[in-house]
């Protein structure tokens, strides 16, 4: 009887101890619990390959040849000296600018045309996003069917109007138009639909008192509604323009970077050059390069955003 | 004489807006026949008899025939592998939601450093950034060496880590903007914190959590990139089986398979997209907005 109450007090103290750590532990973690999961798959699924890569992108590992050995930044230098690294770099611009442009200019003008109130505009607001739900697979598809050499309908009717159109996917130029044109198709919706949005947003006693005024139409689109929705036409470009700056699928469809590397986007020439030789080091080298310009123009353009909706 | 003067203006006037209305639609007209033509085409296509497929001038009318539909639904294995879009699909779709919810709860309801919130937020949102193609080539060699290339599970765990930041990120701010005074009602009233936000919270941000799940089907099934590289026989989606009808593929020019398939890879978010555009618009805009 005496023992067991002289021990009781140390052994209830041995019994907590691991305890108390476990508690202390949990009340760490408690608060961060729920978004573990999150965290744990994005560090699993996306940091650690990072980090993997860029360990490797030191060496000269090869799934090929087996050992590797520390290089540097050899890797680095041989993908900034490349031929086909700069040119793809050159293809990805053309290709982002070109395509974004374009697709501002549509789909801006789609909007204004859909501002105003007329019979069947639900259902024809629903027709013209359409587009965009197209899975990119088939947008790649649609489009190598419309640009066929053999059959193709766009020749034809451009035949319609007396125009001999060239082998569209054949030839540097048209096919780099070829893919630009899918893209812009694709995407066009997305800035109507979002600008719409923003158009429609615009305080009315603004425009009225404008146009009580007297302001022409385009002096109305030219001095109030562009400068009130700037900060949102900065979001949705730099939206597609880090998009489209990763653009895969509708191209590879299409021409798979051909004729030659005319349509290799970065994305393309990374893939091109990295799986079937099996050459991950180099290839890794140059995806964070990519890595790199992504985010050097992204932080660029933010800023530019912040400056916008500041001023 | 003044009378006439105003009448004439007025007729101006009338006129002008005539031309106006006639531009305004004929503007209206080419964007629509711009949007649905390829689509319209890409169907006529599907039932082309081969002979049709390469008439010139191309052909509008003809007698249709569905041995494109036939060959790709009955003759190949397409429907095995759109049972395999659907399940990756599907699964994604429900880890995603689940994970997701929980993560915005805790950005949206903790009480942990505003700052370190937003630096967890932040970054969650940044690997909206990054590219597929800068992740591919270690996830290549990472799972091969643990085996589970060519496995469903390999790419719902992908689709699911593409997905969550957006999601994150939207029901975050579904979340801010609910009120928590009636939950904290609940509470008083003797629910637990969850049974709370099961039973008030959650039905409340119902639709912005259905544009979300949407978003996140879509995007699935329409994923291609980590799919071409990480399945093989046994687990390829759809959007990869269909480069078997590809007039660049082996088989030679199967332009009519080709359509098929390309109709039945887009039919589900096409599908999702008119029935529920509402949603949806809600969805894109809040994930561009905010993203």
């Amino acid at each position: 009887m005496d023992s067991q109450f002289n021990t009781y007090p140390s052994e209830v103290g041995v019994m907590l101890w691991p305890g108390r750590l476990l508690s202390k532990i949990v009340n760490l973690v408690k608060p961060y619990l729920l978004i573990m999961p999150a965290m744990l798959i994005l560090a699993g699924v996306i940091i650690y390959p990072l980090i993997f890569s860029l360990s490797k992108s030191l060496t000269d590992f090869n799934l090929g040849m087996p050992g590797e050995v520390f290089i540097g930044l050899k890797n680095y230098i041989t993908a900034l000296n490349d031929q086909g690294f700069r040119e793809s770099l050159g293809v990805s611009v053309l290709f982002s600018l070109c395509s974004t442009g374009l697709g501002l200019a549509l789909g801006f003008g789609t909007a204004l045309l859909l501002q105003r109130d007329f019979i069947g505009k639900r259902l024809l607001t629903i027709l013209i996003i359409l587009p965009m739900m197209v899975t990119p697979v088939a947008v790649g598809i649609i489009w190598l069917l419309m640009f066929q050499p053999d059959f193709s309908i766009i020749n034809g009717l451009l035949g319609l109007i007396g125009i001999n159109g060239p082998i569209w996917l054949q030839n540097k130029w048209s096919a780099r138009i070829a893919v630009i044109v899918a893209d812009v198709w694709q995407w066009t919706p997305f800035f109507t639909l979002i600008l719409l949005g923003g158009l429609l947003s615009l305080p009315a006693a603004v425009i009225e008192s404008a146009k009580v005024d007297g302001a022409s139409g385009f002096q109305l689109l030219r001095y109030i509604k562009v400068p009130m929705m700037k900060s949102l036409i900065l979001v949705v470009l730099l939206i597609r323009l880090i998009d489209s700056f990763k653009t895969f699928d509708s191209i590879f469809i299409m021409t798979n970077g051909g004729p030659g590397s005319a349509t290799e986007v970065l994305s393309l020439h990374i893939y091109r050059s990295g799986l079937p030789f099996m050459n991950i080091s180099y290839a890794s080298a140059m995806s964070y390069l990519f890595l790199i310009i992504l985010i050097v123009t992204t932080t660029l353009l933010i800023r530019q955003l912040r400056r916008a909706e500041n001023v | 004489m003044f009378k006439q003067k105003r009448v004439n203006e007025i007729n101006q006037k009338t006129s002008q807006q005539t031309v106006f209305k006639v531009g305004f639609v004929i503007m209206l007209g080419v964007i629509l026949v711009f949007a649905l033509f390829p689509l319209l085409w890409i169907v006529l296509t599907s039932v082309k008899t081969q002979r049709d497929l390469f008439a010139l001038p191309p052909l509008f009318i003809f007698q249709p025939t569905l041995k494109h539909w036939h060959t790709v639904l009955i003759e190949s294995e397409f429907l095995h592998y759109y049972r395999n879009s659907l399940v990756i699909s599907g699964s994604t779709l429900i880890v995603v939601m689940v994970v997701a919810t929980m993560a915005a709860y805790n950005l949206a309801r903790s009480q942990y450093a505003y700052k370190i919130r937003e630096n967890i937020a932040f970054f969650i949102l940044s690997q909206r950034m990054m590219p597929p193609v800068a992740i591919i080539l270690p996830v290549y060699v990472l799972f091969s060496r643990i085996r589970m290339l060519d496995r469903l599970e390999t790419l719902i765990l992908m689709n699911v880590a593409f997905n969550l930041p957006l999601s994150i990120w939207m029901i975050r701010g579904f979340l801010e903007s609910l009120s928590v005074e009636i939950e904290e009602a609940a509470i008083v009233d003797g629910c637990s914190r969850l049974g709370a936000f099961i039973r008030v919270g959650l039905p409340q941000m119902l639709p912005g959590l259905l544009s979300a799940a949407l978003l996140v089907f879509i995007y699935t099934i329409n994923e291609f990139f980590f799919a071409l590289i990480l399945s093989g026989t046994r687990s390829r989606p759809v959007s990869v089986a269909v480069q078997l009808f590809l007039p660049t593929g082996v088989r030679g020019t199967l332009f009519g398979e080709a359509a098929v398939a390309s109709i039945l890879i887009m039919l589900p978010s096409l599908i999702f997209a008119m029935f529920m555009q509402r949603y949806l618009v809600t969805g894109i805009s809040l994930g561009a907005v905010k993203g």
